[in-house]
């Protein structure tokens, strides 16, 4: 099972050695990179390209690591005990089957994607190590063990907004996606614009990546942002004459609004044109 | 010879595991790469540095060992970000009280 991207998703060759490493070791990958880089992306490309099926947890902040085992609906079963139900008896019927559950029991071999696992609070890492090294654990309320039929591969992303704790960093594998250079970006915009006019394309990624240049930006614009203004440009007809206007009027490129998302670095955009004016 | 690798990676103070050495090993083991050094940089740095803040001292410390490139002197000093911010925003601040 060898991954080196897909039509739809490029990958550089380090993503690739590290998702072929965790998929032969059968250890997750930890994911971690600026937003708008594809992680997320990742996992659903691999699942496609290998042929499997993809199970994905998205997590809250106020995600529980149990939430993705089981979890036992107690208040149905109280309601029902008073309606005088039959289904009460039997307590496997109040179980929620979690992520996890559903990964483990599936019939061929699968994908499962734990997406953004630092929103939720520092013990959630912790709280999966057992079930991650044996892909098993114990549903208390029926004394069943529940074990992975085949081991899933493990996606993990993180937007590093907490620190995870080394006890859970030993057991992956780590990547860091680094944001494309010029060459790169040219061909995932290939990827997603195939009939884009080579003029509007050099034009634009010139002026993406002056913009991703200026010191003190709160927000630089990413990959997705890039997409969503060529989609904008390409609608609204822009020529790429319009985007290297040498005039004055016109210094700041059209529908930057889709890249610059923060009033203040549209602020400090514009001081820096201007400053830039006073020095001719 | 992979032993003396992992012990001056320890020894530049990167925070790595027996552990995570002996996961390395089973990776070479089951030929996840081939002979080049190159991707065996890349799967020595999936497998043993789980933070990209690490990333520096780490090709470093793999430069030294592998290429015997010296240790540069000075390295150590990075501007920090916030002093750049502070110096761009004094820069624009001296341009606004010019223009008035």
């Amino acid at each position: 099972m060898r991954f080196t991207g897909s039509d739809t998703y490029v990958s550089t060759h380090d993503l690739a050695l590290a998702v072929n490493a965790a998929i032969t070791l059968q250890r997750p990958l930890l994911i971690k990179g600026e937003p708008g880089t594809g992680k997320t992306m990742l996992a659903e490309e691999v699942a496609t390209t290998l042929g499997m099926p993809l199970f994905q947890w998205h997590v809250k902040s106020t995600t529980k690591a149990q939430q993705g085992l089981y979890e036992y609906d107690a208040v149905s079963r109280l309601r029902d005990s008073q309606l005088g139900d039959a289904k009460v008896a039997e307590i496997g019927n109040y179980i929620v089957k979690g992520v996890l559950w559903e990964a483990f029991e599936c019939e061929t071999p699968s994908v499962v994607l734990i997406d953004e696992i630092d929103k939720a609070d520092i013990e959630f890492p912790n709280d999966l190590l057992r079930e991650l090294d044996r892909m098993e654990f114990f549903v208390y309320e029926t004394r069943q063990i529940i074990r992975a039929r085949h081991r899933p591969i493990l996606f993990i992303t993180s937007n590093n907004e907490k620190e995870l704790p080394d006890a859970f960093l030993r057991r992956c594998f780590f990547h860091y996606i680094k944001f494309p250079d010029k060459e790169t970006m040219t061909k995932i915009v290939e990827v997603h614009f195939p009939n884009l006019k080579q003029a509007l394309l050099r034009e634009a990624l010139e002026v993406f990546f002056e913009l991703r240049e200026i010191p003190g930006l709160k927000k630089k614009p990413s990959t997705s942002e890039l997409l969503d203004w060529l989609k904008l440009l390409l609608a609204e007809d822009i020529p790429p004459e319009a985007l290297r206007a040498k005039d004055q009027k016109t210094a700041i490129p059209p529908l930057h609004g889709a890249l610059l998302k923060n009033e203040q670095d549209v602020h400090l955009f514009e001081r820096l044109i201007f400053m830039a004016r006073q020095n001719r | 010879m992979l032993i003396d690798f992992f012990l001056h990676l320890k020894a530049s103070k990167l925070p790595v595991s027996t552990k995570e050495f002996l996961t390395l090993l089973e990776a070479l083991q089951q030929h996840v790469i081939g002979h080049s050094i190159d991707d065996f940089y890349v799967l020595s740095r999936a497998t043993l540095v789980k933070d990209e803040t690490h990333f520096d001292k780490f090709d470093r410390a793999f430069g030294e060992y592998f290429k015997g490139v010296e240790a540069l002197p000075g390295m150590e000093a990075l501007i920090p970000e916030e002093w750049l911010r502070q110096a761009i925003k004094k820069t624009l601040d001296r341009c606004r009280t010019c223009q008035a």
